[in-house]
């Protein structure tokens, strides 16, 4: 402990004082400056003060809703991708990627579908003909 | 809300699951709502503020590595859009003030000079009730951009200084100087508020 703190001294650690970070040696050596000296009692004093009204200090609620904002700005910005009504909200979303490969195979199927159907119409006619060729003969 | 919890949460959030968004928010809506408003003093600017740190969540989470607390880095966001703001309304200010007449803002300094040294007490007496809090909302915003973040982190939002540290980025002996002075401003400009009373 050193009792004679000087006023320097102490007020160098009134800051960690406040914040309860001071060892308990040098929190001793300050109280007692402290106690011995009305200048810095009364600095120290102010300080504690000042800093326990900082924590005090209240904070309105906010006038409107900040998740429905949030939700507002995001849908908006994303062109109704997230937050859109209904069952979008449910949490679960199909990838862009997945919807763009299933697209891509169902282009495919209705492709080969189509080419199928071409190679059956093509054969059936083949057949018609090759019939109406052995008629006349 | 436990870590595993939150950690669950944040991977749902990290593939886009809106309900484990709206948990999120919930969750820290009025933290970032109060941290802000104490770093801009104006509710409405707090409220659009503290929608976009969210919507900046939702945008980048992908870059939340977990290496420091969700909290943290959550405040280290509101704390870069509350600057931005200061700084459009500061852009804004100047404009403004540029188109007033010379005279008239004489007047209006004179007429918030004599309101203010006559309605004030001693700091001891004041910082109690509704005046104290006014005058402390003034004294916040007249602190530079710095020691305002570092006094509404630690003396307001409680937050510890390896945590600060995180936010901020400067080093805690940086923290704790700045910090030392923005209380010293605030206790100072207390103390001139006190001094016509005490006459």
């Amino acid at each position: 402990m050193n009792p004679k703190m000087d006023h320097d001294a102490a007020q160098a650690l009134f800051n960690d004082h406040v914040d309860g970070e001071l060892g308990a040696e040098q929190s001793a050596a300050l109280e007692a400056h402290v106690q011995a000296c009305e200048s810095c009692r009364e600095a120290l004093d102010q300080l504690r003060t000042t800093v326990a009204g900082l924590r005090g200090l209240s904070t309105p609620p906010p006038a409107s809703d900040i998740l429905q904002g949030v939700q507002r700005k995001i849908r908006k910005r994303s062109r109704g991708r997230y937050f859109t009504r209904g069952f979008a909200t449910s949490g679960y979303r199909v990838p862009y990627e997945i919807i763009a490969l299933l697209m891509v195979l169902l282009m495919v199927v209705v492709y080969f579908g189509m080419a199928s159907l071409q190679d059956l119409g093509a054969v059936s006619g083949a057949e018609r003909g090759h019939a109406e060729d052995r008629e006349r003969e | 809300m436990s870590p595993a919890d939150e950690a669950l949460l944040i991977e749902r959030l990290k593939r886009r699951d809106e309900r484990a968004f709206n948990e999120i928010v919930r969750l820290y809506e009025a933290k970032v709502f109060g941290l802000v408003y104490k770093m801009l003093g104006s509710r409405g600017e707090a409220e659009d503020v503290a929608q976009e740190v969210f919507i900046t969540v939702f945008k980048a989470i992908d870059q939340f590595r977990g290496e420091s607390k969700f909290s943290t880095w959550l405040y280290r966001i509101a704390t870069n859009h509350c600057k931005n703001r200061r700084k459009l309304l500061a852009r804004r200010m100047e404009h403004a003030r540029e188109q007033l007449d010379e005279a008239t803002e004489r007047s209006h300094a004179a007429a918030m000079s004599k309101a203010t040294s006559t309605t004030l007490g001693r700091p001891d007496e004041i910082v109690e009730g509704f005046e104290a809090e006014r005058l402390l909302h003034e004294a916040i915003g007249l602190l530079d951009e710095e020691q305002r973040e570092l006094l509404v982190l630690r003396d307001i939002e409680g937050l510890s200084y390896q945590e600060i540290v995180e936010i901020t980025a400067q080093p805690e002996g940086t923290v704790k100087s700045r910090l030392h002075r923005a209380r010293i401003a605030i206790k100072e400009h207390l103390e001139r508020a006190a001094r016509p009373r005490k006459k």
